[in-house]
């Protein structure tokens, strides 16, 4: 942001148009969305979220205190959503790898909480440039048991600020965790927002941990001691799939219609995929872009019908090759299904991509 | 010492699953009844730790949480930080908080957390059948270690107490004992002071209190009141560990 960091909009709800960084645009919308606790954790490249909330979370009396690791992070934000607030944490790299027992718990207590994973390289340390390849630990539920979690794939500043503003909304009627899924150069990226609206209050929980006053006590617990009582809640939690595949899958369809090439391709990728679009169909390639923004639950009717006409399709990733899966189970062997990817924190330029697009054309 | 017979209104009318001679029901019920004499029922809430008594929300007829191994503290600092008039408690064992949770346990204390933390040391790790835990004394036989815990190549026992006093913040930090009728006399006192002092000096309250678990430490009930008597407390002296030491140590 270019004004001072501490000098947040206050005062009158305007439209604020502002020159951010993503990390700060997401903090700032999620303070708007009425967020009152963040456990930071000291993990490159996430930090300016951290700091923006530092900064900004205090003056409306909510926490952002260091965690002492990811999975200390994430089990204050499960203990705050017990108690209904609206909680978030943030982390990378092998960090997101910690908060894997936290996210497991969550789902399973059915708790509301954002989590964002400004993703790097890995396995392991691997370095701090931008990758997609946490996008099987994601999306299949990387920590144990039968669950999965909302992941929403932003591609720009703007977007980032809505989802994170949108996330706490679908979080809390589904009760269910969202993650939101940037990469090192999402993150690091400034553009122009329009800030959402401050919220002036958040929906009250029944099921909240408040003291149990003059109701029945309230129990948050994952744990369901008999098989049929275990299978019926994993079932009740599988449930939301559907519902939320219905009203919440969200996608982006450019110039698919008549295209012979479909690159599918979410966040940063996504994003270079576009200019190569406009690139391709100057020159004459029809190529149109399939850009996922729910990766789970994945858009996979809306792809189908998007690529009909398609004769290949060409997914692209900052990893070798993981949303690649979930493309071809959505469209089973109708289509030929290609693959290029990049690894390690090196990006493809619109050129590369186009050149891949020249390769299956001819 | 007063006699109470009645059953505390907060102890649910449904019989405990515990073994015999376990520590864990007597502990309940005095945590049920000080909750009730404070007057914060209507206020309070519980964190269940990962161990025997992780379903003790369905013996206490509280709000509760229950913890992955270990985070019991942190998720406590959730539920505090957002509703701070919340009398706030965990109730873990000495496996989780002595080992996955030590982090989560230091770092909640170094930042004054206004929660209460109840450690139920036994000595074993109860609910995997016994096995050996971080605070498993010298001497005793447990699933996992045939031979006893052998320092030089299993480790040494943690004394959570004194670790947690070493680190010289302002807390409350004490151990207590169920093996006499005194003792459970002064573990009920100890309960409420550490459930009031949250709130009362803005820092977190330990109270560890040593338990007996006859069934994995293979002795009558009776047997193992007598070995926490003589042999667990020499390992880990009661008394009060923090900067206001009038009381012991």
């Amino acid at each position: 942001m270019i004004r001072k960091r501490s000098a947040r909009p206050r005062g009158r709800q305007r439209a604020d148009t502002l020159l951010m960084r993503a990390t700060e645009a997401l903090a700032e919308a999620a303070l708007r969305a009425g967020l009152t606790q963040f456990y930071g954790t000291p993990v490159a490249p996430q930090t300016e979220l951290y700091e923006y909330l530092a900064h900004n979370l205090p003056l409306s009396g909510g926490t952002c205190i260091l965690a002492p690791d990811e999975a200390s992070a994430i089990s204050m934000a499960l203990g705050g959503a017990a108690a209904g607030a609206r909680v978030m944490t943030c982390s990378s790299g092998p960090g997101i790898a910690r908060m894997q027992e936290g996210l497991a718990y969550l789902a399973a207590c059915e708790l509301p909480a954002l989590i964002v994973d400004v993703c790097r390289g890995g396995p392991g340390f691997g370095n701090i440039q931008a990758s997609q390849a946490d996008y099987h630990t994601l999306t299949r539920g990387g920590g144990n048991g039968d669950y999965r979690t909302v992941v929403l794939a932003p591609s720009s500043v703007q977007e980032t600020a809505d989802l994170a503003y949108r996330a706490f909304d679908i979080a809390e009627e589904y009760r269910i965790p969202v993650i939101l899924l940037l990469d090192a150069m999402l993150g690091q990226m400034m553009e122009p927002v329009l800030l959402p609206p401050r919220k002036k209050a958040v929906p009250r929980k029944r099921w909240a941990l408040t003291g149990r006053g003059g109701r029945k006590a309230n129990v948050i617990t994952s744990i369901y001691w008999t098989s049929e009582a275990l299978e019926e809640h994993n079932y009740q939690l599988f449930t939301k799939a559907s519902r939320l595949s219905k009203h919440v899958v969200q996608y982006e369809d450019t110039q698919c219609k008549d295209a012979d090439v479909v690159a599918v391709a979410f966040g940063m990728t996504g994003r270079v995929a576009k200019t190569a679009v406009e690139k391709a169909r100057k020159r004459g390639l029809k190529m149109g872009l399939f850009r996922p923004v729910t990766l789970w639950p994945f858009p996979a009717e809306a792809l189908a019908n998007a690529t009909r006409k398609a004769r290949s399709i060409l997914v692209l990733e900052l990893s070798a090759g993981q949303m690649l899966e979930d493309v071809k189970l959505a469209l089973g062997d109708k289509k030929p299904v290609f693959f290029y990817g990049r690894t390690g924190g090196q990006i493809p330029s619109p050129f590369e991509v186009m050149h891949e697009v020249v390769k299956l054309l001819s | 010492m007063m006699t109470q017979t009645n059953r505390p209104g907060l102890l649910r009318p449904i019989p405990f699953h515990y073994c015999t001679g376990c520590g864990h029901s007597i502990l309940h019920r005095l945590i049920a009844e000080v909750i009730e004499d404070l007057g914060v029922k209507d206020r309070a809430v519980g964190v269940a730790g990962v161990g025997c008594s992780f379903l003790m929300y369905d013996f206490l007829d509280l709000d509760f949480a229950s913890a992955p191994p270990g985070r019991a503290p942190s998720v406590a600092t959730g539920l505090k930080r957002a509703n701070t008039t919340a009398t706030v408690f965990t109730y873990q064992g000495d496996t989780d908080a002595m080992g996955a949770g030590l982090t989560d346990l230091v770092h909640a204390a170094t930042r004054q957390e206004r929660i209460t933390v109840f450690v139920v040391n036994n000595a074993t790790t109860g609910l995997s059948g016994g096995h050996v835990s971080p605070a498993t004394p010298t001497g005793l036989v447990t699933r996992t270690m045939p031979k006893g815990r052998i320092p030089s190549l299993d480790g040494h026992p943690v004394r959570l107490c004194e670790l947690m006093a070493s680190l010289g913040i302002p807390s409350r930090i004490e151990r207590v004992a169920l093996d006499t009728k005194e003792n459970v006399a002064r573990t009920r006192q100890a309960i409420g002071e550490s459930l009031r002092h949250p709130l009362e000096h803005s820092e977190l309250a330990l109270l560890e209190i040593l338990s007996p678990c006859p069934t994995h430490w293979n002795m009558s009930p009776e047997a193992a009141l007598g070995y926490l008597s003589s042999e667990l407390t020499r390992f880990y002296p009661l008394a009060r560990f923090d900067r206001k030491t009038e009381e012991g140590a």
